[in-house]
């Protein structure tokens, strides 16, 4: 499922921001990225979206890296 | 042209703290908030449940069935407003005075509950046309254009659209149009109504809606809440007003903007001191004269330590002394409508001698470490008071107003 969460995480920052997917690995912060809080925004409500899952704000705004989104969906769908 | 000074003899408001300025300005005093779950729109799908919605309004106690047909929500508010500050200045209308005042409003998104309802039928009923009172409705300059008509003012009439800043533009604006002498007196203010499915759930996205209420400068604030309403207010002359014997609420001294040119969503810290520097400037005023800041004060993470700062960078020693406070924790953030109902509460702050609170301060946070006049109104001298609005795109206003000490 990690995995699975990690490729979609992948895809969607490369086709909102408009770059490679080769360019991010799960170790990529989002100011790696380029990306700013609302490109951050953004992911976190196309992972909602994808997964029909809802975070909380106070969880949704702490994410700020790959490697957090990953963690962050794969508890949140592994407890439900 | 030397600069004339600007007054305020007419004030008028409707808001969640009441649908008059006496209700308004009681409840603020009393620091009872006007949040509560909202009812007018079905919140069952939305994150948050709470808002300032205006309370038990009713439009056929306003208007005629056949005027509600043409005028949107936000337009009523704005009229309703302006009829009451009208009536507040005791003015009597002549040809020549319709002719030289002007009409200038904010709002940020016009008309949004016809442009849900009226887009809803297109995609969701799959209707083939739309009220054919959809796009006058909808527009943002028809509260502006519904007062002209309602006073028979023929003066220049506009509408500023600055998000949660419009009406503060408007109203300097007016102050400035007035100063000069471009026009003898401006009907200014703004309205906003913006508890409606879409434009709720798009707030939802941006997260930062706080889904118990909001707590401007508490350390355990987690955002704002959105509010209905409008307020007006009536600027003429000094000499003016005291020709004809007019009640004056408060004198309007300065007016500063500013852009901060950085980001379309998160403030920046240069933008508002620049604003709060220009006003004082404008105003020929040190800042160690400001007694109270009616604070942008969201309620939001970022705005409200970022204004802290700012008010420190500006106000440096004095920013111990001076009390800030955030009365969108009573009102609501109305976004283009907001900043008027925070000047016609300024300028009563100043005629009632009283520091309005920041209702439903908890946790005191080291960031936002100012006076903030929690959670009770406190009676004190006040001399001059600013009122803060910093938009999102990065557009600042602020306005100073002075106490009426006749003279």
């Amino acid at each position: 499922m990690e995995e699975e969460i990690y490729n979609k995480v992948v895809a969607l920052i490369a086709a909102n921001n408009h770059i490679s997917p080769e360019t991010i690995t799960i170790d990529s912060s989002f100011e790696d990225l380029a990306m700013d809080s609302l490109d951050g925004l953004t992911l976190i409500n196309d992972l909602e979206n994808e997964y029909n899952i809802t975070l909380p704000n106070e969880e949704a705004v702490k994410i700020k890296t790959v490697r957090q989104a990953v963690n962050t969906l794969n508890k949140i769908i592994t407890q439900q | 042209m030397e600069n004339r000074r600007v007054v305020v003899t007419g004030i008028g408001s409707i808001s969640a703290l009441g649908k008059t300025v006496g209700e308004t300005w009681q409840n603020v005093v009393d620091c009872n908030s006007g949040i509560a779950p909202i009812t007018m729109t079905d919140m069952s799908n939305i994150r948050f449940k709470k808002g300032a919605q205006v309370k038990e309004y009713d439009p056929l106690n306003y208007f005629t069935e056949k005027e509600t047909d043409l005028i949107d929500r936000f337009a009523q508010f704005g009229v309703i407003a302006a009829r009451e500050a009208v009536q507040d200045c005791g003015i009597e209308w002549t040809d020549k005075l319709k002719d030289s005042t002007c009409v200038i409003m904010g709002t940020s998104i016009g008309g949004q509950e016809t442009s849900e309802a009226s887009f809803y039928s297109l995609f969701k009923e799959n209707k083939n046309r739309v009220n054919l009172f959809t796009i006058p409705r909808i527009m943002p300059n028809a509260a502006a254009s519904h007062i002209t008509m309602q006073f028979g003012i023929t003066g220049f009439a506009y509408t500023i659209s600055t998000a949660c800043a419009s009406s503060n533009h408007a109203i300097g604006n007016a102050f400035w149009m007035v100063r000069s002498g471009m026009c003898d007196m401006a009907v200014t203010g703004g309205s906003e109504t913006p508890l409606n499915f879409g434009f709720l759930k798009a707030w939802e996205a941006l997260r930062v809606v706080d889904p118990e209420t909001c707590r401007p400068f508490s350390k355990d604030r987690q955002g704002m809440v959105l509010g209905e309403g409008g307020a007006v207010l009536i600027l003429e002359t000094l000499e003016a007003a005291l020709q004809r014997g007019a009640e004056i609420h408060a004198e309007i001294v300065g007016f500063g903007m500013s852009s901060d040119a950085t980001h379309i969503t998160k403030p920046d810290q240069k933008g508002p001191e620049k604003a709060m520097r220009m006003a004082l400037n404008d105003a020929s005023l040190s800042s160690d004269k400001i007694d109270y800041i009616n604070a942008h004060g969201t309620g939001t993470l970022a705005n409200d330590s970022l204004e802290t700062a700012a008010i420190k960078a500006v106000f440096g020693d004095h920013s111990k002394k001076l009390a800030v406070s955030s009365t969108k924790s009573l009102h609501g953030h109305v976004l283009g409508g907001t900043s008027a109902i925070e000047a016609v509460i300024s300028a009563s702050a100043l005629k009632y001698q009283v520091y309005p609170p920041t209702a439903n301060y908890t946790v005191p946070d080291p960031e936002c470490d100012l006076d903030v006049v929690p959670n009770q109104s406190r009676k004190g001298e006040m001399n001059y008071a600013m009122s803060n609005s910093f938009a999102f795109g990065g557009l600042n206003a602020v306005l100073v107003f002075k106490k009426w000490d006749g003279r």
